[in-house]
């Protein structure tokens, strides 16, 4: 079903947190965790496998005492969100 | 919420797409910083001129814009690397802060370039600000600015009208009117466009 469709990308939360940073230079994980309306748990998963598969790029840092997450899309993340919404488009005779 | 296992379909992938950039916003209160920052540097640093080269003996009258401009640089430094590498940034803030540098060192440049001509800089410092400033605010939509920036032209062109030692006050109070209340309103809106 929907074989054209990137599969790392066919999936809600992953789908979300890419096109937020495709606005965005950089986001943060409570910036996404809002955006994303998931829970913790599961936008961190979310996350490492977009980050494994070389989707986004992940920094570990530190706001104060407070470990932070930045999120920054890559490359070749930004081509498979591209091809992703072209072969939506496909799909949807737009 | 929005769970891991669904799959979407193409319809409902191009609505998540829409509904996810939709909501990515950015808190552009936080680019008031900056406003505050220079505009009472740069305040401060006018009004001290002023102040030294009319009621005062003082040689190196000049020195509060060098002195102040450099604890500006460093305030403006540490708090773009804290902010780069703790937030969220939209390709907008990213602009606005690479116009602004852009503008600062064209800022330096029109002061050297004019003082070594034995000029006096202050109408073209106006216009840099100016610049930026009515260009931030017709990006970001905030009226305050724009009216901020408009009259930093009119100071601009107050100044070729006046005498040399009274343009740098001009120039103080148009960087307390075209940044600091700008600047101000814009860190207390309480609602803006997204950016």
């Amino acid at each position: 079903m929907y074989s054209e469709l990137d599969a790392m990308l066919n999936v809600p939360v992953r789908l979300a947190v890419v096109s937020i940073l495709v606005k965005m230079k950089q986001a943060d994980f409570n910036h996404l965790l809002e955006a994303t309306n998931t829970t913790q748990g599961n936008l961190s998963h979310q996350i490492k496998k977009l980050n494994e598969a070389g989707y986004i790029e992940v920094e570990k840092t530190y706001k104060g005492n407070y470990p932070q997450t930045i999120c920054r899309l890559t490359v070749k993340g930004r081509s498979a969100f591209q091809k992703y919404v072209e072969a939506i488009k496909k799909y949807l005779h737009l | 919420m929005v769970t891991e296992e669904k799959v979407l379909s193409p319809q409902e992938g191009l609505q998540l797409i829409s509904d996810a950039i939709a909501m990515t916003k950015e808190n552009i209160r936080e680019n008031s910083f900056p406003f505050l920052l220079w505009g009472w540097i740069v305040a401060m640093a006018s009004f001290s001129f002023f102040l030294l080269q009319h009621y005062t003996g003082f040689e190196f009258y000049f020195l509060p814009f060098p002195v102040f401009g450099v604890v500006g640089i460093v305030a403006t430094f540490i708090y773009h690397r804290r902010r780069i590498a703790t937030s969220t940034i939209s390709y907008f803030t990213d602009f606005f802060y690479k116009m602004w540098l852009v503008l600062g060192i064209s800022f330096f440049a029109v002061v050297v370039i004019n003082v070594s001509q034995n000029n006096v800089p202050f109408t073209y410092t106006l216009l840099i600000a100016a610049i930026g400033t009515t260009t931030s605010g017709l990006v970001m939509k905030f009226r305050p600015l724009v009216i901020g920036g408009i009259l930093f032209f009119t100071a601009a062109i107050t100044t070729v009208y006046i005498a040399d030692e009274y343009k740098v006050l001009i120039h103080g109070v148009a960087f307390i009117l075209g940044y600091l209340v700008p600047g101000y309103l814009l860190k207390y809106a309480v609602k803006l466009p997204h950016v």
